[in-house]
Parts: structure tokens; C-alpha cells; sequence
């Protein structure tokens, strides 16, 4: 009798430090949608870059390539694999996009300097940095809510919880070399 | 004896740091209190942070809008923006179901750069989107911070931020009263001409009653809000501010510098 009550104990406590744990992951992973959100549009102003510098007319055709390229590789990431090397992946690519970007708006400014006078690229700069700040606060708050969930499941007793139901660590962001600065920002702006 | 001694210094010491903050300390986030208006520069006259103040507490009173308007010498190793992204968050300005809050900070010219921004709350990303703010603060703020006209630069943006919060002024209609800078030259050129013209007329019919007043308003559109009914600090404060909301902000907003 007393043994099925210690055993009706840990099963409850099992289940609700499960529930916890699972709790901590959806908040993860929801603050991943707003990350996807955001780098998706960076995706989109380097689609717009792409304009521009095909506009401009008389592009380098391998920087132009470079960025297509970059931008064809940044990949999506579902929230249920968020892996810190799949993190580091994501993180890599959007990075490596960001900067065949900026390296190909440059190459255009300086062969056309009467570019960053145009309304059109001034709004576009507008987007970049906004689109930048949006990210930076957004990877922030992702950051936050991985840690409280990776801290939860390494902490016994939850670590045995966690390993038995196969709760893995989940990836964040690092900071970029040079700091906060983003990739994109740093370069345009 | 010997404690008294340490106590007074420490009061010294304190008294020494009065208006001082750690801006240089890396993530260095300012105390939230009870207020609106923080000016760790000192660059606002007393009477004027109370004018302001009442101002926003008014606003935040009638719409429940909470604009916060800091001067600070630094941002804690950070940028502006990602700063005031955290104060506002951190703080929580704006109602939390509405997320309604506009957080202003402003680093005054010294001898680094001024720097400005405007941080829009979630909720308000919408009304003021960040290409309003960078109109705000290149159209109307930068010319008067240039101007050492801190006051003048925030109650001008605050003339537009204002309503726009209300929903009784948009973005399209502010692109409507600015069209154009050749077009803002051209109305220049208009009011400066039927000034002289006045002036040539006046010079050889001087007025009976002199007291005309044309002090130059410079924004029309802005000018149905400025000086209305908040300008007068005379009504009794209601109340005091009840406390920030729980707003969240998610990287809206915009920044200049000059």
C-alpha cells in the first residue's frame, strides 16, 4: 500500500515536472516564430537589394551571383528543430546573406554615388535598419526564453525527467563577431 | 566621531553624484519611477520637465497612450536603438493588452554627436510606422536640436506623435501637409513673398493698432495641436502617473543624428 502510494507520488511529480519542462519549450518556440518572421524579411530586402542593383544597370555579375546564391541557401527552420547546430546553421546563413548583400549594394554605390540620393534607396535603407532592429530584439527574446528552458533540464531531478522523455538542448543565438552590430546594418549604414 | 565622518562623506559623495547616472557602465538600465519625463542630462529648465510631464500625464490620462520622453549622456555600451528598445520593454510602456507605448530618447549634441530615437510600442507600429519616425525626427526634430532648441524639438514631435496615437492623424495626411521638399521651398518662397509684400505695405501705411502677431508658425500640420489646450501648466495635476503597463516593444521606431 505505501509502495503504490510512493509510486502514485513520482508519477505525479513526473507529469507535472514534464509539463513544465514542455511549457518552457513552447515558449521557445514561439518566440522562434517572431526570429523566422523577422530574418524572413531580411530575406525579402535582399530581394529588393537584388532590384536595385539590377536596376542600377552595368552590375559585377559575380557579386550579384554571390548574393543569389547566399540567399538561395538561407534555409528555413521548423521549431521543433531547433538545435544548436541547426541554430548555428540558420544563424550562419542569414549572416552570409546579409553580408553578400551589403557588399554587393556597396560595389553598386560606388560606381553609382548618385544611388543613395534616390528615394528608393533611401527607403530601402530605412527597411534594412528597421528590419535589423526588429531581428536583434526579436533573437533577444528567443535567447531569453532558451535559457530558462536549457537551465530547466539540466537541474536534477528534472534532468532524469528530461532525458527520459527526450528533452534536448535547444540552440540560441551567439553574438556576431564585431559585437551586437548586425551584419547588414554595420556595412549599409 | 569616525562614523559620522564616513557618513558625511557618503552624503557628500552622493550629493556630488546628484543627476549623475553610469551611462558608460556596460548594460546599464535607468531606474524606472514614477514618471514620464527623465532627464538625466539636465538640459530641461524645471519648469519646463513640469510642463512636459503634465503633457504626457494628460495624454496618458485621456488615451492611455504612455509617452516617455529621456535625455540621457549615454546608453550603456549599447546603440540607441537596441537601449531604447530595452528600457521600453523592460519598463513595460504601453498598457500591456495594447502594447501603446512611445519611448523618446535623446542624446543632446556634446562633444560627440547628438543622437535621437523614437521607439514605437508593438501596438503602435501600425499608426507609426519607423519611416514616420525617421520623418519626425529629419523633418522636424534634427532642425531644432541643430538650433540647441531641445524643448521646441520634442514638443514639436510631440505635436504629431500625439494624435497619430489618438487615431486623429495619420501618416498620409502628414505626407499630405509635407509634400515634397521642392514643394515645402516653393510655399517658402509664397510666405516669404507675401511677407515682404506686407512688409512693403505696412512701410507705407504703418497700421493704427499695432499688435499684430507673426510669429512664424513653421508646421502647419502640425499647428491645429500646438498650444491647445495642453500648453497651459495652470490646470491642477490630476492624480499623478498610476505606473508603466506592461507594453511591449519589438524593434519599431526609428533614429537620426546630427
Amino acid at each position: 500500500m505505501i509502495t503504490l502510494g510512493a509510486i502514485a507520488v513520482v508519477v505525479l511529480w513526473a507529469i507535472s515536472a514534464n509539463n513544465g519542462i514542455v511549457r518552457k519549450a513552447e515558449d521557445a518556440t514561439s518566440a522562434w516564430g517572431n526570429v523566422q518572421a523577422d530574418y524572413q524579411h531580411r530575406k525579402d530586402l535582399v530581394a529588393q537589394a537584388i532590384n536595385i542593383v539590377k536596376g542600377a544597370g552595368n552590375y559585377e555579375r559575380g557579386t550579384l551571383e554571390a548574393v543569389i546564391k547566399a540567399r538561395n541557401n538561407a534555409p528555413q527552420l521548423n521549431p521543433e528543430d531547433l538545435t544548436e547546430e541547426n541554430v548555428a546553421r540558420f544563424q550562419k546563413a542569414y549572416d552570409q546573406m546579409a553580408q553578400e548583400m551589403s557588399r554587393a549594394i556597396n560595389v553598386t554605390v560606388e560606381r553609382y554615388p548618385e544611388l543613395t540620393a534616390t528615394k528608393n534607396y533611401q527607403e530601402f535603407q530605412q527597411q534594412v535598419e528597421g528590419c535589423e532592429n526588429r531581428i536583434n530584439v526579436s533573437r533577444k527574446k528567443f535567447n531569453e526564453k532558451v535559457q530558462i528552458y536549457n537551465k530547466s533540464i539540466i537541474v536534477f531531478p528534472n534532468s532524469i525527467i528530461a532525458k527520459l522523455f527526450g528533452h534536448d538542448k535547444m540552440g540560441y543565438f551567439q553574438a556576431s563577431e564585431g559585437a551586437d552590430q548586425a551584419p547588414a546594418t554595420d556595412m549599409l549604414l | 566621531m569616525k562614523k559620522l565622518l564616513s557618513i558625511s562623506l557618503l552624503l557628500c559623495i552622493s550629493v556630488l553624484s546628484w543627476g549623475q547616472v553610469p551611462h558608460n557602465e556596460t548594460g546599464w538600465l535607468p531606474e524606472k519611477e514614477n514618471h514620464l519625463v527623465y532627464d538625466y542630462c539636465n538640459i530641461l529648465s524645471p519648469e519646463q520637465t513640469d510642463t512636459l510631464e503634465e503633457r504626457l500625464l494628460i495624454f496618458n490620462d485621456s488615451t492611455s497612450n504612455q509617452i516617455v520622453v529621456m535625455f540621457t549622456p549615454g546608453f550603456g555600451e549599447r546603440d540607441i536603438s537596441s537601449f531604447a528598445f530595452e528600457v521600453g520593454e523592460k519598463w513595460g510602456i504601453g498598457q500591456g493588452s495594447l502594447s501603446n507605448g512611445v519611448l523618446i530618447v535623446i542624446k543632446p549634441k556634446d562633444s560627440t554627436s547628438g543622437e535621437v530615437e523614437i521607439a514605437t510600442g508593438e501596438g503602435l507600429e501600425g499608426v507609426l510606422p519607423d519611416i514616420f519616425c525617421k520623418r519626425i525626427i529629419e523633418d522636424i526634430m534634427i532642425p531644432r536640436f541643430r538650433e540647441d532648441d531641445y524643448y521646441g524639438a520634442v514638443t514639436a514631435a510631440l505635436d504629431v506623435i500625439e494624435p497619430v496615437c489618438a487615431g486623429e492623424y495619420s501618416f498620409e495626411q502628414y505626407k499630405e501637409d509635407h509634400k515634397g521638399d521642392g514643394s515645402g521651398i516653393i510655399a517658402l518662397a509664397v510666405i516669404a513673398g507675401g511677407c515682404a509684400l506686407l512688409y512693403r505695405h505696412y512701410k507705407k501705411h504703418p497700421p493704427k493698432n499695432t499688435g499684430g502677431d507673426f510669429s512664424g508658425r513653421s508646421y502647419s500640420g502640425g499647428s491645429s495641436w500646438s498650444g491647445g489646450s495642453w500648453s497651459g501648466g495652470s490646470s491642477s495635476s490630476s492624480g499623478g502617473f498610476g505606473g508603466f503597463g506592461g507594453g511591449h516593444f519589438g524593434g519599431g521606431g526609428a533614429s537620426g543624428k546630427w
